[in-house]
């Protein structure tokens, strides 16, 4: 999809939580964050967290200079872990 | 769908020759939710490059659009993605811009859906990124954003049919960069 938009002519960046799986789809550019599968911006409610991740996402759209490029974004999981399929997901869970 | 992919497609028939001798073995497997071992042997496309579009425009100029891979739809609106088949579902659904986001629903069984049901932002920012407009960090949001149910088996027709449609429709409402929230 990323790949897809690019070819258009439309710069993006992506949010990942799994670098093993956005790596295998070559995105452009792309911002890792340590929130547990199905959070990518942070905890509900959170609205400063939230506003910093995306201000943080948007700014690497300028700042990363090379196709591949990614931030490491340093926000942790404030919250509970999540219970998902007989596991329980906190930071940096993906699967 | 009449928009036609202009990403290098070369990937594509290997892609599917491997799908298609990985598939019968893999079927059964998630039918019995065995995600690990059917994936273990899934044919990843063979991607050569990295598609590179320059930023040309600063943020607080720029029209952002988004797309989320959180299944996320207007119930009353349009139907539901098919969270429950095994090789996915590799249709969208065009959201207003102007949508409440808490009203969405989300047709998606491959994420807990706890932190976005409390909080859709979570995985579709909207109310931010209006947040982020009001005080002129971005200069705007584009008039609809997307949604697509991010399990989908079929990467041949996510590149041939889906993707392609969204492109070219972000393209003639004016975006100047996208967010993808892969969820």
């Amino acid at each position: 999809m990323q790949r897809e938009i690019e070819a258009w002519g439309i710069p993006t960046i992506s949010l990942s939580n799994n670098p093993g799986a956005t790596g295998r789809v070559m995105p452009p550019r792309w911002a890792h964050v340590r929130f547990p599968r199905g959070s990518m911006l942070g905890e509900p409610g959170n609205h400063d967290k939230q506003m910093a991740v995306l201000r943080d996402t948007l700014a690497a759209l300028a700042s990363i200079a090379t196709p591949g490029g990614h931030v490491e974004l340093p926000y942790r999981w404030e919250a509970s872990p999540i219970p998902w399929r007989g596991k329980s997901l906190s930071e940096g869970s993906n699967s | 769908m009449t928009a036609r992919a202009k990403v290098d497609g070369r990937w594509i028939a290997d892609f599917r020759s491997r799908y298609d001798a990985w598939w019968p073995g893999a079927a059964p497997l998630i039918d019995k939710h065995d995600y690990a071992s059917a994936f273990k042997t899934y044919p990843w496309p063979a991607f050569t490059e990295t598609l590179w579009a320059p930023v040309t425009k600063p943020l607080g100029a720029s029209r952002i659009g988004v797309v989320t891979t959180g299944g996320l739809y207007r119930a009353g609106h349009d139907g539901p993605f098919d969270g429950k088949a095994p090789d996915g579902d590799w249709s969208f659904r065009a959201i207003p811009a102007e949508t409440p986001i808490q009203t969405l629903a989300i047709s998606h069984e491959h994420f807990p859906h706890e932190t976005a049901q409390a909080d859709m932002n979570t995985i579709f920012p909207l109310d931010r990124l209006r947040e982020l407009e009001a005080g002129g960090e971005i200069g705007g949001l584009t008039s609809t954003h997307y949604s697509l149910m991010g399990y989908c088996t079929r990467a041949a027709d996510v590149a041939e049919a889906m993707a392609p449609e969204i492109a070219s429709r972000l393209k003639a409402e004016g975006a100047d960069a996208v967010l993808v929230v892969p969820v």
